[in-house]
């Protein structure tokens, strides 16, 4: 199998602050991977190194076979990158932005301009070519950001945030080019927090925390190696003492509990068929409302790998 | 909370944004500085009167307006970032808000003005006298006059970067056409009449002139106050309701 | 050299850059304002330089591109603060030719800037002829690279903090703009002042510009010193400026 991107020690400092700690990571070639980590968890850090915009502090990275640090431009040549805030050109026009960008991958005229056009009609932006950058909405700035990869698609496309201040079409829409981008050779980068879209693009997710990769697997993978096979909600009707949160945590079987609200918990076990008839008899007295067993899903995987500030297990 | 007690409140915002920047403060005194010591000293060599005497008065109220328009730029600022969104959600009157703007532009030049004033007073020695001290109100009513003035770019900048450009231009022609720089006859010997008069009625003018009246020990004149008085005060009203219509669209559109 | 892309870059910029009219036409009314009021309200009351009024109107020209120059840098802080900088850095262009970029950028909008004003002065003093106009874009030319270059080159340095590139350029300007020949001979300045300004390439620059319009040149520094040290001036800040972009940007977090 060959690799787009693999790390060795990539590591960013600023300060003292180590926004990535010696990151090691294989990335497959045509395949979509997503970077999902709450903020400030190295994604984008991790985005703009092999993207060359940082330099790293220590460690490198190779990008198609180039090295980051040592060969910058024939990164450049094969990257592209959709940034998270798209900001900056305020009084240019999307048209112009986009065959701008067009030219700096060497796309001549007169077929810069036919990609543009076909490009805007394609991200819902032909009627506001004329705009001028500062007057798009949030969600049209962002759309923009992403069409900059389709006129001149690049080897390796990475996109922070895609679809951020998007709306619900929106995403779908970018969601669905990001595909077809993935389709037509490119390998794709994600970096999100948001689980659903992990759950749309990825081929692989890789868990950012603390500027560390966690874990790195399948969506199918992740969801068997969560420990703990089930999710049981558990309602009461009044709010959980944290006599009852001993009780729970004490039945064999318990891996860990999530406090959704002061009357709701989310307990993690190993098998729900085993553990729910010891856990109704352990809580004898405790009235509770409702019980709902679920298989996890991924924000319960992200949620258990990177440490819910709300645990209480 | 009442009225007058959150319009010192963001009085002191405005203020405090201005002062805390260091590195702003710092740039403004260099240059007013390097204009005193280097330019103000090179000059007098070139002429046959003592321009440096003439020109840190002249200097001192250059600052001030600088100081004066900072703080207004800063309202601006507020006005794209949403700051005055907010402030227009807090329980203050359209007019108590934009009172409060004005006077903070005021005090800021103000007290900026009096930072050169001090250093001026161990280089041109009839500056510090109980006649120059006596100037410091006055000094104040130019400086929330010159406050309206940043109000008045304000309404006309919009919300785009335009404010430096008009403020800039403005500065420029105000200070341009008074005599800050230079004494009335030699306006005069260029300039027609009419704009003489106009040069010689500018409040920048007048109170640039009373600091060197003051440094002179001559007398000042109370023709000469009424007039900085007064053309404050025009500029200052002139301010008031360019803020309350800035404001009012705001509250209206939500941006200008 | 990625010639292709340099120009598309330079084209992008050129049309941000007159994209506000505003901002053109703003330095040639404020041309005109300190050349006919302030300009020449003041020279009569210089009585030791002759015709102080032309000597006056070129070293406003200086000035406007001291302050071209300082914007070209300031718009290099912002554009990495307002992630403009951070998209340039991702595009398949070096950090050299990225650098040799907007220092073309800078000397392209000064000669567009400060052309009227020079026109103004040769037409106004009579000192017209194609032989002095070619001579002076020359050395406005020659004088822009190197203050661009200068001020490009701090940017990129001072690229990570706004407030420090702008403490610079106060510093600069306090002591560039006053301790030199734009405004005043060094004949009119003290001995102190004097060396302080002979160590200045500004000073060199605005007197080289007062010889090649054909002002008196009997208060100007030395022809052939000048050229030198604005030709040093270009070539050092141009290999300064490229090996500080090479070595020291990347992006910055945005604010």
């Amino acid at each position: 199998m060959s690799f787009a991107v693999e790390t060795y020690d990539l590591t960013k400092r600023y300060g003292n602050f180590r926004a990535l700690d010696r990151l090691n990571i294989k990335i497959e070639t045509s395949r979509i991977r997503v970077l999902l980590g709450p903020n400030g968890s190295g994604k984008t850090t991790f985005l703009h190194l092999i993207s060359t915009v940082l330099r790293p502090s220590e460690g490198t990275a190779s990008v198609l076979g180039y090295d980051i640090v040592r060969q910058q431009l024939q990164v450049r040549r094969l990257v592209a990158i959709a940034f998270q805030d798209p900001r900056g050109f305020w009084r240019h026009k999307p048209k112009h932005i986009l065959s701008f960008h067009a030219s700096m991958y060497g796309v001549r005229e007169p077929e810069r301009s036919k990609i543009v056009e076909r490009t805007l009609k394609e991200f819902e932006l032909w009627d506001s070519k004329d705009k001028k950058f500062m007057d798009l909405s949030g969600g049209q700035a962002k759309r923009l950001e992403v069409a900059k990869l389709f006129v001149s698609p690049p080897r390796l496309a990475l996109l922070d945030e895609p679809t951020a201040m998007v709306d619900l079409d929106g995403k779908r829409l970018v969601w669905d080019k990001i595909k077809e981008l993935s389709e037509r050779g490119s390998t794709i980068i994600v970096a999100t927090n948001e689980v659903r879209e992990a759950e749309y693009l990825a081929d692989k997710i890789t868990i950012f925390s603390s500027g560390k990769d966690v874990v790195t697997d399948t969506l199918s993978n992740l969801k068997d190696s969560v420990r703990g096979g089930d999710v049981v909600d558990l309602e009461f009707a009044e709010p959980a003492t944290s006599f009852v949160v001993e009780i729970i945590r004490t039945i064999p079987g318990t891996v860990g509990i999530i406090e959704v609200d002061p009357r709701h918990l989310r307990v993690s076990v190993t098998r729900s068929e085993d553990w729910l008839p010891i856990a109704v008899k352990h809580l004898q007295g405790v009235r509770i409302q409702s019980i709902h067993i679920t298989e996890p899903s991924l924000d319960d995987i992200f949620m258990t790998i990177v440490k819910p500030r709300k645990s209480v297990a | 909370m009442s009225q007058l007690a959150a319009l010192v409140k963001v009085t002191r915002v405005d203020l405090s944004y201005f002062f805390r920047t260091k590195w702003l403060i710092l740039t403004l005194i260099t240059l007013n500085l390097s204009d005193m010591f280097v330019v103000g000293l090179v000059y007098t060599n070139m002429m046959n009167f003592d321009y440096f005497v003439f020109y840190v008065p002249g200097v001192i109220i250059a600052g001030m307006f600088a100081a004066a328009l900072d703080v207004g730029r800063r309202v601006h600022l507020g006005l794209s970032e949403g700051v005055s969104q907010y402030y227009l959600s807090l329980p203050l009157s359209l007019n108590g808000l934009a009172f409060a703007h004005i006077l903070s532009a005021g005090l800021g030049g103000l007290i900026f003005s009096s930072i050169l004033l001090v250093v001026a007073f161990s280089f041109v020695h009839g500056l510090l006298s109980l006649s120059t001290l006596a100037m410091i109100p006055f000094m104040f009513f130019v400086s929330m006059g010159l406050g309206g003035i940043a109000a008045v770019i304000n309404l006309f900048s919009g919300g785009g970067d335009r404010f430096w450009a008009f403020a800039e231009g403005v500065q420029m022609a105000l200070l341009g056409m008074s005599t800050v720089f230079y004494p009335l006859p030699a306006v005069e010997s260029i300039m027609p009449w009419y704009a003489t008069i106009a040069i010689a009625y500018n409040p920048l003018s007048q109170i640039a002139d009373a600091l060197r009246s003051a440094a002179a020990s001559a007398p000042l004149s109370s023709y000469s106050l009424a007039t900085i008085s007064l053309t404050s005060l025009l500029m200052l009203f002139i301010g008031f309701f360019c803020y309350r219509h800035v404001f009012s669209k705001v509250r209206l559109l939500g941006k200008i | 050299m990625n010639t292709y892309q340099i120009s598309s870059l330079l084209m992008f910029d050129l049309r941000e850059a007159f994209n506000s009219l505003l901002w053109v036409g703003y330095s040639w009314i404020y041309f005109l304002f300190q050349f006919f009021v302030y300009g020449s309200i003041i020279s009569t009351l210089v009585v030791t330089v002759h015709n102080y009024f032309f000597y006056y109107g070129t070293g406003l020209v200086v000035l406007s591109t001291f302050n071209i120059a300082s914007w070209s840098g300031r718009r290099f802080v912002e554009g990495a603060h307002e992630g403009r900088l951070r998209y340039i850095l991702s595009l398949p262009i070096g950090r050299g030719e990225f650098f040799m970029e907007q220092l073309a950028l800078g000397v392209i909008v000064n000669l567009i800037r400060t052309l009227p004003p020079v026109l103004i002065v040769l037409l106004l003093s009579g000192l017209f002829t194609p032989f002095s106009f070619v001579s002076t874009l020359a050395v406005i030319t020659l004088l822009a690279i190197g203050i661009m270059g200068l001020m490009v080159s701090l940017s990129v340095i001072a690229f990570k903090s706004f407030d420090i590139y702008s403490a610079i350029v106060a510093a600069l300007s306090a002591l560039l703009i006053r301790f030199s020949t734009i405004s005043y001979p060094i004949s009119s300045m003290n001995e102190l002042y004097a060396r302080a300004t002979l160590s200045n390439p500004i000073a060199y620059g605005a007197d080289l510009l007062r010889r090649a319009i054909g002002l008196d040149n009997s208060l100007l520094l030395n022809a052939s010193m000048a050229t030198s040290v604005l030709v040093a001036l270009a070539v050092g800040t141009i290999f300064l400026g490229i090996f500080f972009a090479t070595k020291f940007v990347e992006g910055v977090k945005s604010s």
